[in-house]
C-alpha cells in the first residue's frame, strides 16, 4: 500500500508526469474512437519521442495508452460496426445491431462502465500478485499449453459471429491460411511468397484489419445508399441502469476472470480474451438467442474481458520481459531505449518506475469512468453525421493509416482488396471478426504447435500427462463435436453477422 | 435433393478451388526440415484440409436445407440479381474505385489524388449536389492531411511520376513550412 500511495504521490509531483498521464488518456480514447486509426498508431508514432522522457514517463504513457485505447475502440465498434483494434471484435456483434436500435448511448455506457471495471480490477490483480503469477505463467505454461490454448480459443470462436458452424470454421480458418503467407517459423522458408518481396513478411495484420472493418462496412453502406435502402441509425442518450448491471453480475465476474487468464499469458492478450469471455455469456445465457441482435450481456463480456487483459498483460512484460501484444511489444522497445532490461529485476533496481505504472493504470481505469461518459455524449453526435458524408472521411483515415504502418502503398492495396474480399464474405454469412483472429493467432499456434512437438518429441501421448493441455484439448474437441453434432442434426445457430 | 442456388454452388466451388490452389502452391515449400518433421507444408496443409471438409459440411447442410420447404438462404448472387444492370454497374465502379485509387497511388501520390478519390466516392454513391461533390471532400482531405502532415510529420506518398513529384513536394513543403 506504501508503494502504491508512494507511486501515485510520484506520478502527481511533477507537472509533466499529469500532462503525459492525460496525453495517454485522451490520445488512448481519442485515436481509439477515430474510424481506421488505432491506439497502435499514436504508439508507433510517439515511440521515437518517448526516448527525449524520463523512463518512468515513458512507460506511464504506454501503459495509459493501453488502458484508455483498449475502451476506444469500443467505440467505433458499437457505433459504426469498425472495431478499433480486434479485442474490440466481439462488442460490434451486439453493439451495432444496438445502434441500429436506437440504444447506442445505452451500449456506449455499457462499455465504459464495463471497461472501467474490468480494468481497475485487473489492475488491483496486478498489483498483488505480479511476480507469483508470474512465475506460475512461465513454470507451467510452455509452448504445448499456448497451443492448445489457442486451439481452445479457435475452436469456441468458430461458433460465434457467423451464420452456420461450417462459415464459422472457414473463416477462421481462411485466417488461419492467411497467416501461413511469409516464412515458416522453424525454418523460415518462403510459403505463398510468389517471389514477392512484400510478402515476405507475411500480411501485415493492421491493413488487414483496416480493410475487413472500416473499408468493407463503407462499401455495405454504398450498397445500400445506391439500392436507396439507407437508414439512419436512430439517435438517443439513454444509458444502462444499475439495475440492468446488477442482473450481469455474473457475466461481468466470469469476463474479468477470462480476461486477466488471457492477458497474464504471453503472447495471447486480448483479443482471444475477449473472444472467450462473448463465447461463454452465449454459452451459460438464458436467453441464447438474443446475442448478435442486440443484446447488452454481448457488450458487458467482451468489454470487460479485453480491460481486464490490459492490467494481466502487464504482468509478463514487467516481471519476464515477454510481451502480450503489439503494444507491449513496442513498451519492450521503451525499456531498452532507456537501458532498462524487463524482467525479474525490474522489481529490484526499478520499483518505484514499476509502482508509477501500477498508480497510472488505476487512475486511468478510474478516469475511463468520468471522461467515457463525457466522451459518449459527445461521440454520440457522429451518429447525426449521414454516414455518406462520414464514409469518405473513414476511407481516408483508414488509407493514411495502412500506409502508415511500413510507408508501402502495398499496404493500401492490401487494405482495399480485403475489404472488398470482406463485402463479399459479410453478405454470404462468413465472420470477419473469425478471420481476424485465425490471422493473429495463426502464427502464434503454429510456432508453439513446432515447439511442441521437439519438445515432447513427436509423441503425442506426453499432451495427456500434462494437465492444462489435457483439460484445454478435452474442452476444445467437446466443444467442436457438439457443435458439429449440433450442425450435422439440422440446428443453425444465427449469431450476429 | 433440393435445389441449391447458383450462388451456393459457386461458394463450395471457390473454397474447392482455394483448397486446390493452396495445396498446389504448396508443392513449392514441400521441403523437409531437419529439425522439424512436419516440414514448412505440415501446417498449411492440414488447414487447406480443413477448408475442403468444411466446404463440403456447408454444402452437405444446404442439401439438407433445401429439402425444407423453408426458402433458400440468399447465395453470392441473389441479391445481385435482384436489381438491374444499372445497380450493378454503379456497385462495380465503387468496388472497383478503391482498387484503382492504390493502383495510381504511388505514381500520382496522395496529394493530387485523394481528393478526386473521395469525389469519386460520393458521385458513385449517390451524392449529385456540386458544392457537396467539391466541399465534403476538400474538407475532410484538408483536415486528415493538415493533421497528418503538418502536426504528425507522417510520411505520405508523394507519387514518381513526372510532374506529380513536383507537385507532392510542393504541397509538401507548403504545409510544413519548411
Amino acid at each position: 500500500m506504501e508503494q502504491f500511495i508512494a507511486g501515485a504521490l510520484t506520478l502527481v509531483s511533477s507537472p509533466l508526469s499529469v500532462g503525459i498521464f492525460f496525453a495517454g488518456l485522451m490520445g488512448g480514447l481519442l485515436f481509439g474512437a477515430i474510424p481506421g486509426i488505432s491506439m497502435l498508431t499514436l504508439a508507433a508514432i510517439f515511440l521515437p519521442f518517448s526516448g527525449l522522457l524520463s523512463a518512468s514517463d515513458a512507460i506511464m504513457f504506454y501503459s495509459v495508452l493501453y488502458c484508455s485505447g483498449t475502451y476506444g475502440g469500443a467505440v467505433t465498434a458499437i457505433l459504426f460496426n469498425i472495431p478499433g483494434a480486434p479485442e474490440n471484435a466481439p462488442t460490434a456483434f451486439d453493439g451495432y445491431p444496438m445502434t441500429q436500435q436506437g440504444k447506442a448511448g445505452k451500449a456506449i455506457g455499457a462499455a465504459v462502465l464495463c471497461s472501467a471495471f474490468g480494468g481497475t480490477c485487473s489492475v488491483i490483480l496486478m498489483m498483488v500478485a505480479t511476480p507469483f503469477l508470474a512465475d506460475i505463467a512461465v513454470s507451467h505454461f510452455g509452448p504445448p499449453e499456448i497451443f492448445a490454448l489457442v486451439f481452445f480459443g479457435i475452436a469456441v470462436a468458430s461458433s460465434v459471429g457467423a451464420r452456420t458452424l461450417w462459415k464459422g470454421w472457414l473463416s477462421i480458418l481462411l485466417g488461419l491460411l492467411m497467416a501461413t503467407v511469409g516464412l515458416d517459423p522453424v525454418a523460415g522458408m518462403e510459403r505463398y511468397t510468389f517471389d514477392f518481396v512484400y510478402l515476405l513478411a507475411g500480411l501485415h495484420f493492421i491493413p488487414v484489419i483496416l480493410g475487413f472493418f472500416a473499408v468493407a462496412e463503407v462499401l455495405v453502406q454504398a450498397e445500400r445508399r445506391v439500392r436507396g435502402s439507407y437508414n439512419m441509425p436512430k439517435f438517443a442518450t439513454s444509458f444502462p441502469t444499475w439495475a440492468e448491471f446488477w442482473k450481469l453480475r455474473v457475466a461481468v465476474g466470469r469476463s474479468v476472470g477470462l480476461g486477466f487468464f488471457s492477458g497474464i499469458l504471453p503472447g495471447v492478450g486480448a483479443t482471444l480474451a475477449a473472444f472467450l469471455s462473448y463465447n461463454e455469456a452465449v454459452r451459460w445465457s438464458k436467453n441464447r438467442e438474443n446475442f448478435g441482435k442486440g443484446e447488452l450481456e454481448g457488450v458487458v463480456a467482451s468489454e470487460t474481458a479485453n480491460n481486464a487483459a490490459t492490467g494481466a498483460a502487464m504482468i509478463p512484460l514487467l516481471a519476464l520481459g515477454l510481451p502480450g501484444g503489439a503494444l507491449t511489444a513496442m513498451m519492450v522497445g521503451v525499456f531498452q531505449m532507456h537501458d532498462i532490461e524487463p524482467g525479474p529485476l525490474v522489481f529490484i533496481n526499478t520499483s518505484d518506475l514499476v509502482w508509477v505504472v501500477f498508480a497510472a493504470m488505476f487512475f486511468a481505469n478510474i478516469a475511463i469512468l468520468v471522461l467515457g461518459f463525457v466522451e459518449t455524449k459527445t461521440v454520440l453526435h457522429l451518429l447525426r453525421i449521414p454516414f455518406p458524408f462520414l464514409a469518405p472521411g473513414i476511407l481516408l483515415l483508414a488509407t493514411v493509416g495502412a500506409y502508415a504502418v511500413r510507408n508501402l502503398v502495398m499496404d493500401v492495396g492490401v487494405m482495399f482488396a480485403a475489404g472488398i474480399l470482406a463485402f463479399f464474405l459479410r453478405r454470404t454469412g462468413y465472420s470477419i471478426p473469425g478471420i481476424v483472429l485465425g490471422l493473429i493467432l495463426g502464427k502464434l499456434g503454429e510456432q508453439n504447435f513446432a515447439q511442441a512437438m521437439q519438445l515432447v518429441s513427436y509423441d503425442f501421448v506426453v499432451f495427456a500427462t500434462r494437465p492444462i493441455v489435457a483439460v484445454l484439448l478435452l474442452a476444445s474437441f467437446a466443444t467442436i463435436v457438439t457443435n458439429v453434432y449440433r450442425a450435422l442434426k439440422g440446428s443453425r445457430k444465427v449469431i450476429g453477422l | 435433393m433440393g435445389r441449391l442456388s447458383l450462388g451456393q454452388w459457386f461458394e463450395v466451388g471457390i473454397w474447392l478451388v482455394v483448397a486446390g490452389a493452396a495445396f498446389g502452391f504448396s508443392l513449392q515449400f514441400d521441403r523437409s526440415i531437419e529439425m522439424y518433421r512436419f516440414g514448412a507444408a505440415g501446417w498449411p496443409r492440414v488447414i487447406i484440409l480443413l477448408i475442403a471438409l468444411a466446404a463440403l459440411g456447408q454444402f452437405v447442410q444446404d442439401l439438407r436445407t433445401a429439402e425444407d420447404t423453408q426458402p433458400q438462404e440468399s447465395g453470392f448472387f441473389d441479391s445481385f440479381s435482384d436489381h438491374g444492370g444499372h445497380f450493378i454497374l454503379r456497385m462495380g465502379l465503387t468496388l472497383v474505385l478503391p482498387i484503382v485509387y492504390a493502383a495510381l497511388l504511388q505514381g500520382m501520390g496522395y496529394y493530387f489524388l485523394t481528393p478526386f478519390f473521395l469525389a469519386g466516392y460520393l458521385y458513385l454513391t449517390g451524392e449529385r449536389r456540386v458544392t457537396a461533390l467539391i466541399l465534403v471532400p476538400l474538407f475532410i482531405y484538408g483536415t486528415v492531411t493538415l493533421i497528418f502532415t503538418r502536426l504528425l510529420y507522417v510520411g505520405l506518398p508523394i507519387g514518381y511520376w513526372p510532374g506529380f513529384y513536383d507537385l507532392g513536394n510542393w504541397f509538401v513543403v507548403l504545409l510544413r513550412g519548411s
